[in-house]
């Protein structure tokens, strides 16, 4: 038994007719039911001219199909009473074989064989359209929702990102290079020029094992980041307690807010916690979630909680992008309950304050590479600290 | 909606519908009487014949009527019979356009070749 990878994609079907040919003439013969997850099995046998033929799944074929992908009875018996054996299905095509040199070509009309590629192709441009629609309805519905693509890029790292637009965009370009050979095939047949069996499939060899290997590898990293990514979020993987955080904070956080004494008053790594990281965009990212009380020396007592998102980025071109896209997501999320405040200049490059989804008063703040978003709800009897107040303090820390 | 048309037709799908007008017939069976009548000029490879019958079928000039075992049995449709008239009187006016050419190039003294 001998395993190969095809050294051609299945839509060429001259180079995998050669390819097949020239294997059994070297003494390995196709083996039925091969093409498993896209490698092609071998049997040994005796070095014969064999004759390997390719014929357009006239309907979608696919391994879940009853009859597992392969072709009608029909074509089956009508084919091996010519003395076409029926050996295999690769991706939308039966591969057939006459190991009798005097039977009948399985196609003999180059034009009808062009019919059979023309369905094939735009069945191939249908399922290649309905795959771009969903794919740019879901981007579409994930950005009117608030996704943004950069603060993913900030937050998880923009390979996970670049991946995940990568692959499909490739995905959809493989789709068109396939609808492209389609059309120059039946375009060939159609001029009445029969397909050449014996071309030379060794030349695009090394290209199409270098795009499969990069293709897979890919593939392989995204699923490794994604999973990774899920796993962070479901253990809370670099997350720590506040009271555990030994970094030095480049923002005021509530016990900058007031004079007093400062109590958590949530202590679940869930909801409050510190967690820093940075990556290639980000020079430094803080996430900040506090939930405390800070009892004043009149009495009073200024509770609630601060989330404060930062971003040290690696550029300020970076950072107005960051600014830019954390608003538009911000008031994507809110939709008809954005409310947009009165927001102090505070001498920085950006300063935006509204209410988000919650309704809770929130700033954006922006200073060359800075940028942080924040926050910060009270839960006493009223909103007894003033946003231009607390913005003010967070935005005279930003160094 | 009307089913769309295959145009002029290649030799083969003229003569494998030419092959129904004696009525219903399997795959096999055609392919024998083509070689026949043509006396082996025209052989259909069974792929062309398969996709020559899926086509026909899928535009309705053919419509199955009995399947014994794995013999699967066509006969022409109103549509099919409408086609393979027009393919024929196509065929023929070419026929009589090839003879006016003749006799035309024999007025002006040039002998057809």
């Amino acid at each position: 038994m001998l395993w190969r990878l095809p050294p051609c994609p299945a839509y060429d079907v001259e180079g995998t007719e050669s390819w097949l040919t020239d294997m059994a003439a070297q003494g390995w013969m196709l083996e039925k039911g091969s093409f498993l997850l896209g490698v092609a099995s071998f049997e040994k046998a005796k070095p014969a001219a064999v004759r390997y033929r390719l014929e357009a799944a006239p309907k979608h074929a696919s391994d879940w199909d009853d009859n597992g992908g392969s072709p009608g009875f029909e074509a089956v018996e009508m084919n091996a009473d010519s003395g076409w054996e029926f050996v295999a299905r690769r991706g939308q095509f039966y591969i057939y074989r006459s190991e009798t040199g005097n039977s009948l070509e399985l196609h003999t009309d180059p034009q009808v064989q062009a019919l059979a590629i023309k369905t094939l192709q735009r069945r191939q441009i249908g399922n290649l359209c309905t795959t771009m629609s969903w794919g740019i309805i879901h981007s579409l519905l994930y950005f009117w929702k608030g996704f943004s693509l950069v603060l993913a890029a900030a937050d998880e790292g923009p390979s996970i990102v670049l991946l995940t637009v990568l692959i499909p965009l490739w995905m959809a370009g493989s789709g068109i290079v396939q609808v492209v050979h389609l059309q120059k095939l039946k375009k060939k047949l159609k001029e009445g020029i029969p397909l050449d069996h014996r071309k030379g499939w060794r030349k695009g060899q090394s290209r199409f094992y270098g795009i499969r290997l990069l293709r897979i590898l890919l593939i392989a990293l995204w699923v490794v980041l994604v999973f990774h990514m899920w796993d962070k979020d479901i253990t809370n993987f670099g997350k720590q307690e506040r009271a555990d955080y030994q970094g030095a904070l480049p923002f005021a956080t509530m016990s900058d807010f007031a004079e007093g004494v400062y109590e958590p008053t949530w202590r679940d790594l869930r909801y409050d916690y510190v967690m820093e990281w940075n990556n290639a965009i980000l020079n430094r990212g803080i996430r900040w979630y506090e939930h405390a009380a800070v009892h004043c020396p009149d009495g009073s007592v200024l509770q609630g909680g601060l989330h404060v998102v930062y971003y040290d980025a690696a550029s300020g071109w970076m950072a107005k992008a960051l600014a830019f896209e954390y608003l538009r997501a911000e008031r994507a999320r809110a939709r008809e309950n954005y409310e947009p405040l009165k927001c102090p200049d505070f001498g920085l490059d950006e300063a935006v304050a509204y209410r988000n989804e919650f309704h809770f008063p929130c700033v954006i703040l922006r200073k060359g590479n800075i940028v942080l978003h924040a926050m910060f709800f009270q839960t006493g009897s009223g909103e007894e600290l003033p946003l231009a107040e607390w913005a003010g303090i967070l935005a005279a820390s930003l160094a | 909606m009307p089913r769309k048309s295959l145009g002029v037709m290649t030799e083969s799908m003229f003569y494998t519908i030419m092959a129904f007008q004696a009525g219903p017939r399997c795959g096999t069976e055609i392919s024998a009487l083509i070689e026949e009548l043509t006396g082996g000029r025209i052989q259909l490879g069974p792929g062309t014949l398969y996709t020559i019958l899926s086509k026909f079928l899928e535009v309705g000039y053919l419509r199955e009527v009995s399947v014994e075992g794995r013999k699967r049995t066509y006969r022409l449709t109103e549509d099919g019979r409408q086609a393979y008239k027009t393919e024929l009187a196509r065929l023929n006016q070419c026929i009589l356009d090839a003879s006016a050419v003749a006799t035309f190039a024999l007025r002006e003294g040039d002998a057809p070749n």
